[in-house]
């Protein structure tokens, strides 16, 4: 396990809780979905909220990425431009529970990239998507 | 988000919208998921009851929505059965669309 690398969301909005490992192609890490989140009801969160998942964990590989360059450079606020397509086996995620997310780059014409995720719960995946996504300012500089 | 009238297609994001909690500090902007659970909400309202998404395609995100924004969820039937097609607009101008794919009719979430 290393670190969560600085991600522009905080608080409810920050849905990862560790990375199990990161290249600059790949990464597996973990998430959770907390009661507190505002798409969270009745005690259940929508599948959808797989997504984010795997856009965070999307984000904290370019973030890991960069830092580790040899220039270090700073991370990027990115931006979810486009689901080409996801599916999802289940129609919840589980509450207040740890589960898998993996994120593999696919391609990437700065500042667009598109990445395959795929969030599992309890090994057993739950869903899968196609995102693109776009880089936006250096994290830490005014928008 | 808050519907603003009975026609099941517009909705009002309220400027303490716990959605823009750390999404991002100092830089509210709706997360795109917030957007789907828009679209979600239009089609529970029009159909009476919430089905089970089993899939997306084609989700395109064009415009951030930010606190206090009202917005317009135009609903039409999608290319493949069972699909919905969406239009998030505000000021006349889309936010974002794509298609949802739900379980087959009687396929009801929350069963």
């Amino acid at each position: 396990m290393t670190d969560l690398p600085p991600l522009p969301h905080t608080g409810t909005a920050l849905l990862l809780t560790a990375v199990v490992r990161s290249d600059s192609n790949s990464i597996e890490a973990i998430g959770l979905v907390p009661v507190a989140h505002p798409l969270v009801s009745g005690g259940r969160a929508p599948a959808i909220l797989g997504l984010e998942l795997g856009a965070q964990a999307a984000a904290a590989m370019e973030a890991i990425t960069r830092a580790s360059s040899a220039t270090g450079r700073p991370a990027r606020v990115g931006y979810v431009v486009r689901v080409r397509e996801a599916r999802f086996a289940q129609p919840d995620l589980p509450v207040e529970t740890p589960v898998q997310i993996t994120a593999r780059l696919e391609g990437a014409a700065p500042p667009l990239a598109v990445y395959r995720i795929r969030v599992a719960v309890a090994g057993v995946e739950s869903m899968w998507a196609v995102l693109s996504t776009l880089s936006g300012p250096a994290m830490g500089v005014d928008r | 988000m808050v519907p603003i009238d009975d026609s099941a297609s517009r909705f009002s994001v309220a400027e303490d919208s716990r959605c823009f909690d750390g999404h991002f500090d100092g830089a509210p902007i709706l997360p795109g998921v917030a957007h789907l659970a828009l679209a979600l909400a239009a089609c529970e309202r029009k159909a009476g009851r919430a089905r089970v998404l089993t899939g997306l395609r084609d989700i395109r995100f064009k415009r951030p929505l930010g606190p206090g924004d009202e917005v317009e969820v135009i609903l039409a039937g999608g290319e493949q059965p069972n699909s919905v097609r969406f239009d998030i607009r505000c000021r006349g101008e889309q936010s974002s669309s794509g298609l949802l794919i739900f379980g087959p009719e009687g396929d009801w979430h929350g069963d």
